[in-house]
């Protein structure tokens, strides 16, 4: 509309028509100059005002969606703590429950139950911090609570050789994989729930087939104070390489899963642990994977609804490499896979080898599983330590294993004996990105504390036997509580 | 002058009746004395004149030679006591006529009247009292009374039509209830048998009262059609003030009707009666009050209340009559069969209202039509030079008349009716989702109770989420009025499905008187139709309906109607101006009710608009009348709409007065949406959009229309300005989320603006077209509007089709809420029993929200998203997720809650918390993925009371007051001559 106007002349003529009746008065009662003018407003008019609308819609231009963030919660110090122990895998052998804490929380008084089924005879010890302090003697359960300073960066675990055993909080959502309901394989679960009311338990089984309907599993009920064992052959009979969806719907209740593996004649049974796994990842590092062993495969597990490609990748102290000649692992959605580790890691890639990465497309679950020497050990993914930790060394020739590292720093660590004697006071393991690192232990040592800096790092303690029994355990070092997270709370 | 008995001519004396008469006496007089058969002689009584009424009869009448006798009574005199007055003075002097001829002072008998009177008494001796035809003095044709009765309700029936000309229509003697007293012939013993009229009616009515008490005494009173007396009803008409009439001589009138109605119906009817008045009464006040007849309003209820007031007298009356009757008829009791036959019939006060309720619905929705025609007459009237206004009926305008065919023929045989019925198919078609339950985007479920409604405006305090003082939005007193008839449910189906089509009406009518300020002509109806359809279907291709603002689709059907009515503003006559401000602003109440910013984007344009005017014409700042409707009209909201407004200020939702209304968030609205007229990425193809901008561009090209194309444009650019703001900023709501103002009504004034523009663009071509050019240029500018027209048809087709398939994919019926159905149920039962539903997680945050009765409904939306958070309850849900104690659980049942749920996903850690805390039993839930717990002890129904408000009180008051009254300001003024 800038510029002369096309239709003037037209307009012009309109106005003198129009007006016939009515607007002719307006015209002769004015003079040709201030009708020009006028105009003139008009046409300026003409431009000005759809300019105006079009320079508001230009200064509004693009508005987004606001899309509210996620809430971060924040910590608050840890009201209170509860760890438990299942009862041991080989009963008799003797081995203490040793509670210990991560480096620089305050102690306190702990109370300890002990029973086979039931938890009962509660009784008060001292856990001052790092240094590990045996509990009562016991087979059975061991549940620990502890309330308000107590609470904070309580680690506890049974010293049982070749078996990695160590005790854990309740859990709510956790996976375990490679799990078997025939005499070969045969998992049994042990549920225990440290409240005085009932809890409930739902187990969900994969298969390489995908979810297998069981209604046996559905609506495990615990009563308060009690452990339930299931021998999944009894949920699941006659099937192997599953694995299990543990999900609780009510109440608290801590979750192990034993593992038993019986070579039916040519050899001795041997049983380990498996490792709990608590949510999928895109990439899993499985520390403590030994370059050596039998019937060992991986197991990965696909809970979402896409496909996952996996590659297979080797640690060493040195570099994270894919082995040559490895294809990648497909996983369908909702179904786990096994696959023989001898075929993704050849004798040459296994040289020094100190873990495994699994890289997938999606989120996975994966643990390796196998044979070192005829004794059951697995592995699962490892946790990324954050802030310092510590772990319960069963009895054996330990050493600690660390990787994950994002950027380069050292790892301080410090060793205990069963006494609570400081054995190695200031180890160092230095670590890098995609690279591992191990250092090995003194004999004797009990329990470790695990303080990384520079980098958050994941780590794991390698036991191999020392004399008697051939065989090795691979015990996770798990982060301890803390603090507690306080959720952001708002309203909708 | 012979003496009449001699001539065979029964003997009759005159009685007239005179105060303060000197006007219309002359007059009477010389028709008294014309009377081809002469009275007797005349008593007259003088009530008191003080302006020589008394000697003017005198004077007159002996000067003619008619024997008169002049009685002077005080001024208090009653019209009975005067007639006693007379009659006593003819039995003192033993004067016995067989009939007395009573005259008022301002009744002029025709020189035959008592001929012809006294012919049909000799006709009909049974006959007791005759009465003349009355015509009204002095425009002599027009028909006052032939005989009198009474309505059930005490009005005076004649039986005539208003105003009614004499057209010998009625000549007929028969019999009837009463006659005036103004001419009326009464058989002497008659009267005197009936003791002569009530005294307790000084002035008016006194005449049906005794002719009810004659016809009850089993005497006829005749109507004699051929005798002719014009009535000056000076009284009546206000013209004479005496002491009897007072002020007010409507509630003389109410109160003798009341008074005869109450004294002579049969006893059982008594009781019936008098509730029949009481209520009759009221809604008469009531009627007087929407005409803004407040004087008469009250005259009514004083009335009522000195006649109720005053049992005893009505109880005497009534004594008095039955002894009447049993002296003169014994035992045989009243004569009921007469009295029924005579009295007007039931139906005929129900007939009366019906036609008052129609001359009002027809004055009120013409108000603004013809407010074009009247600028030009006032223009007419100030310049005569001009030529006479004169509006041009084309063919095929509207007012074609087919009056040889039926209604099909003329539908069918009439393109612009079958389109509009296509069109409203197609409206109806899209919006069918609506039939039924509905719901989604920001559209919540209707209540399922009527009552809620109405207890959410009420109410000060709200037992909604943790309780809250917000107060309800103004739309909710609208929707109980609705829901009230309809059921909350329909009422909203009703809105949803109706809104399209009454948008296209409005638009149709505000385009019409538009075009008509533009052009006598004003626009053919094919525009207009293209103009209402485009602009109905706004709203629906913006994606309005998708998204459920259903404050936008209400809004856009009001808006229409509400710049219809404010085209009274430019009025020439100051009164339609300030009832066009009553009348826009109570609309605007509405429209703001519904879109909130409504308010700001009108205030803005008054201010441009009336700045604008100041600067152009100084003279209009003087007036007040031209600056003051425009202002006046903003300012109704603020009255109406206060219960709303005030207490959101100060109770911290302020902010709701810049938002949308319904169910947040809303996606925003950018700028370039915005100017396409859609609703972010909701609605049809943006393209369409954007060629209504471009024709309302196109408009400005034609001179004829461009100061009106450019006022369109105006208003276009206010709304685009005042759009800046609202678009860029986001508020704050309790919680995580950010809403962006209401950006609705701008897009709604914008694009309908455009529309308006496009209109009087062609409106304006039209005027334009060359006769004379080359065929050249005209082929080639019949090719550039064929191409412009196609392209304009597009816009409401493309829009309307896109509306029709796949507009309202997106409602539904309730969604589902993860609730337990045991749960909801309980909590439908009383308000304590609320349902707290945490969702989310503790790693990426918790929300909260109450669920109390049937949910968040309509109208409770905006409350609950607008009180601000309680950090103690918060605080305390915080703690019950991470350190849960019995105390918190004894807290939040302290606030209404009796149930906890966590829908699925479900955070173990928050379940496993729950589940370990005192005071929370686990409750079942159908789905397993949803947790839910029971407070052990149910919640008391105290824990949901809150402190109520009496500021409320006083804005609810404020605003019951202020809507009738400015209806009745808003309603036009209904001439009705009184018969």
């Amino acid at each position: 509309m800038s510029g002369p106007d096309p239709s003037e002349g037209a307009g012009r003529r309109a106005d003198r028509t129009t007006s016939g009746r009515s607007g002719r008065r307006a015209q002769v009662s004015r003079g040709a100059g201030a009708l020009r003018s006028r105009l003139d407003v008009l046409v300026v008019l003409a431009v000005v005002l759809p300019l105006v609308v079009l320079a508001s819609v230009a200064v509004i231009g693009e508005e987004q969606d606001h899309v509210p963030s996620a809430a971060a919660p924040e910590g608050a110090p840890l009201a209170d703590a509860t760890v438990i122990c299942p009862a041991s895998v080989s009963p008799g052998e003797g081995a203490d429950v040793v509670a210990m804490r991560v480096p620089e929380v305050d102690g306190g008084e702990v109370t300890v139950r002990t029973g086979s089924a039931r938890l009962r005879r509660p009784r008060t010890v001292d856990v001052p911090g790092p240094e590990p302090v045996a509990l009562p003697r016991t087979d059975g359960l061991v549940a620990l609570d502890a309330t308000g300073d107590a609470a904070s960066g309580l680690v506890a675990g049974r010293r049982e050789a070749l078996v990695s055993e160590p005790c854990r909080a309740p859990a709510y959502d956790e996976w375990f994989l490679g799990l078997g309901g025939s005499a070969r394989n045969g998992s049994t679960l042990t549920l225990v729930n440290p409240d005085d009311s009932a809890a409930v338990v739902d187990v969900n089984l994969i298969g390489p087939r995908g979810p297998i309907d069981e209604d046996a599993g559905r609506g495990i009920t615990i009563e308060g104070g009690r452990s339930v064992r299931v021998d999944l052959a009894s949920v699941a009979p006659r099937r192997a390489d599953v694995a299990a969806h543990l999900s609780v719907s009510r109440g608290r209740v801590s979750m192990t899963v034993e593992h038993r593996y019986d070579p039916l004649g040519s050899g001795e049974a041997t049983v380990d642990t498996l490792p709990a796994q608590s949510r999928a990842a895109s990439r899993n590092l499985l520390l403590g994977v030994a370059p050596a062993g039998s019937q060992r495969s991986l197991y990965l597990a696909n809970p979402g609804d896409d496909e996952v490609r996996a590659t297979v990748r080797v640690m060493n102290a040195d570099a994270v490499f894919t082995p040559s000649d490895t294809e990648d692992v497909v996983v369908p959605p909702r179904t786990q896979v096994r696959v023989p580790l001898a075929g993704i890691v050849d004798a040459q890639a296994a040289e020094g080898m100190l873990g495994l990465v699994v890289e997938a497309s999606g989120p996975v679950l994966s643990t390796v599983r196998g044979l070192d020497r005829g004794d059951l050990v697995a592995v699962g993914a490892a946790e990324v330590l954050r802030a310092p930790a510590a772990v319960v060394v069963p009895q054996g020739k330990a050493r600690l294993v660390v990787g994950g590292a994002r950027r380069a720093g050292v790892v301080r660590v410090r060793a205990y004996d069963a006494a609570g004697k400081v054995l190695l006071k200031n180890g160092r393991v230095e670590i890098g990105a995609d690279r591992g690192a191990s250092l090995a232990l003194p004999a004797g040592t009990a329990g470790i504390t695990v303080e990384a800096s520079a980098t958050p790092v994941a780590a794991a303690v390698v036991v191999d036997s020392d004399g008697g029994t051939p065989g090795s355990a691979v015990v996770p070092v798990r982060p301890a509580d803390v603090t507690a997270d306080v959720p952001v709370v708002r309203p909708r | 002058m012979a003496a009449p008995n001699e001539l065979g001519v029964p003997r009759v004396t005159v009685l007239l009746v005179s105060h303060d008469g000197a006007t219309w006496l002359p007059a009477v007089l010389e028709g008294l004395a014309d009377q081809t058969v002469p009275p007797a002689g005349v008593v007259a009584v003088d009530t008191g004149s003080k302006d020589g009424s008394a000697e003017l009869i005198e004077d007159t009448l002996s000067a003619r030679g008619v024997p008169v006798t002049v009685l002077r009574a005080g001024s208090g005199t009653s019209y009975p006591e005067a007639v006693n007055r007379g009659l006593v003075e003819l039995a003192q002097r033993g004067e016995e006529p067989e009939w007395v001829w009573l005259l008022h002072d301002d009744s002029r008998p025709e020189p035959d009247a008592l001929e012809a009177l006294l012919a049909v008494a000799a006709a009909r001796p049974d006959a007791d009292f005759l009465g003349p035809k009355l015509r009204e003095w002095p425009s002599l044709r027009r028909l006052l009374e032939l005989g009198v009765t009474i309505s059930g309700t005490g009005r005076r029936e004649t039986g005539l039509e208003r105003g009614e000309y004499d057209q010998g229509q009625h000549d007929e003697t028969r019999e009837v209830l009463a006659v005036n007293t103004a001419g009326m012939l009464a058989r002497r013993t008659a009267l005197e048998a009936l003791d002569g009229f009530d005294p307790q009616l000084a002035l008016f009515g006194n005449d049906i009262d005794l002719g009810w008490r004659a016809a009850a005494a089993g005497r006829v009173t005749l109507v004699v059609p051929a005798a002719v007396v014009f009535h000056a009803e000076a009284a009546h008409r206000g013209v004479r003030r005496t002491p009897l009439t007072g002020r007010h001589t409507h509630f003389q009138e109410r109160r003798a009707a009341l008074y005869t109605l109450l004294a002579n119906v049969r006893p059982w009817a008594l009781p019936f009666q008098l509730v029949r008045l009481v209520l009759g009464s009221l809604l008469r006040m009531l009627g007087y009050l929407v005409v803004r007849s407040v004087g008469e309003a009250l005259d009514e209820l004083a009335a009522l209340v000195a006649v109720c007031g005053r049992p005893g007298a009505v109880h005497a009356a009534r004594r008095a009559r039955a002894r009447q009757r049993a002296s003169t008829r014994g035992d045989v009791g009243p004569d009921t069969e007469r009295v029924r036959r005579l009295l007007a019939p039931w139906w005929v006060p129900y007939r009366h209202g019906l036609d008052f309720f129609g001359d009002l619905l027809a004055a009120a929705t013409n108000q603004a039509a013809d407010v074009a025609e009247r600028r030009r007459a006032a223009a007419a009237e100030r310049d005569p030079t001009a030529a006479p206004p004169r509006r041009v009926d084309r063919p095929g305008d509207d007012d074609e008349a087919f009056e040889d065919s039926g209604w099909v023929v003329r539908f069918l045989t009439d393109p612009i009716a079958v389109v509009v019925a296509v069109v409203v198919l197609a409206l109806v078609i899209g919006a069918r989702g609506a039939f039924g339950d509905i719901s989604g985007g920001a559209l919540s479920p209707a209540p399922s109770g009527r009552g809620t409604w109405w207890t959410l405006h009420l109410e000060s305090w709200h037992a909604l989420g943790f309780g809250s003082a917000v107060p309800a939005p103004g739309y909710v007193l609208g929707l109980a009025v609705l829901g009230s008839a309809f059921g909350p449910g329909w009422a909203m189906s009703l809105l949803l499905i109706t809104a399209a089509p009454l948008a296209l009406w409005g638009a149709w009518r505000f385009l019409r008187v538009v075009a008509r300020l533009l052009t006598p002509e004003g626009a053919p109806r094919w525009l207009l139709l293209w103009g209402a359809v485009t602009y109905a279907a706004i709203p629906l291709a913006a994606g309005a309906w998708g998204t459920g603002r259903w404050g936008v689709i209400v809004g856009a059907t009001l808006l229409p109607w509400m710049a219809h009515a404010a085209l009274g503003f430019a009025d020439p006559e100051p009164g339609r101006r300030w009832r066009a401000a009553w009348r826009s602003g109570l609309i605007l109440s509405l429209l703001v009710a519904v879109m909130p910013v409504m308010w700001w984007l009108f205030a803005a344009l008054a201010l441009v608009v009336v700045g604008t005017a100041a600067l152009l014409v100084r003279s209009a700042i003087g007036d007040r009348s031209v600056w003051g409707p425009p202002l006046a009209g903003l300012a109704v909201p603020l009255v109406v709409l206060s219960p709303w407004w005030l207490p959101s200020v100060w109770h911290g939702a302020g902010a709701g007065l810049f938002l949308e209304i319904g169910r947040w968030p809303t996606p925003v609205t950018d700028g370039w949406a915005l100017f396409a007229g859609r609703f972010g990425e909701a609605g049809a193809p943006a393209w369409i959009g954007v060629v209504l901008v471009a024709l309302a561009v196109l408009a400005l090209i034609p001179r004829a229309s461009r100061v009106a194309t450019l006022l369109c444009w105006l208003v276009a650019a206010v709304a685009a300005v005042v759009a800046i703001p609202l678009a860029v900023t986001m508020v704050d709501l309790p919680g995580l989320e950010q809403q962006q103002p209401g950006l609705g009504p701008a897009l709604l004034l914008l694009h309908g603006s455009f529309v308006t523009a496009a209109v009087l663009g062609v409106v304006g071509a039209r005027a334009t077209v060359p006769a004379g050019r080359g065929p050249l240029l005209r082929g080639l500018l019949t090719g550039t509007t064929a191409v412009v027209a196609l392209l304009a048809v597009l816009v409401p087709v493309g829009g309307l089709t896109w509306f029709a398939v796949d507009g309202a994919d997106q409602l539904q019926a309730r969604p589902p809420t993860g609730i337990p159905v045991y749960m909801q149920q309980r909590a439908e039962t009383a308000d304590q029993y609320g349902i707290l539903v945490l969702r989310g997680s503790i790693d990426e945050g918790l929300t909260y929200e109450v669920v109390r009765g049937d949910g968040a409904t309509v109208g409770e939306d905006e409350i609950l998203a607008l009180t601000p958070e309680d950090a103690e309850v918060t605080g305390t849900i915080t703690a019950l997720v991470t350190t849960p104690s019995p105390e918190a659980v004894e807290d939040l049942r302290g606030r209404g809650i009796a149930y906890l749920v966590l829908p699925a996903p479900v955070d173990g850690d928050v379940a496993a918390r729950l589940d370990a805390t005192g005071g929370l039993e686990r409750a079942s839930s159908a789905d397993r993925a949803t947790a839910a717990w029971e407070v052990s002890d149910p919640p008391t129904a105290e824990s949901v009371e809150g402190p109520g408000s009496w500021l409320r009180v006083v804005l609810l008051v404020v605003q019951l007051v202020s809507i009738p009254v400015l209806i009745v300001w808003a309603l036009p003024t209904l001439r009705r001559s009184r018969s």
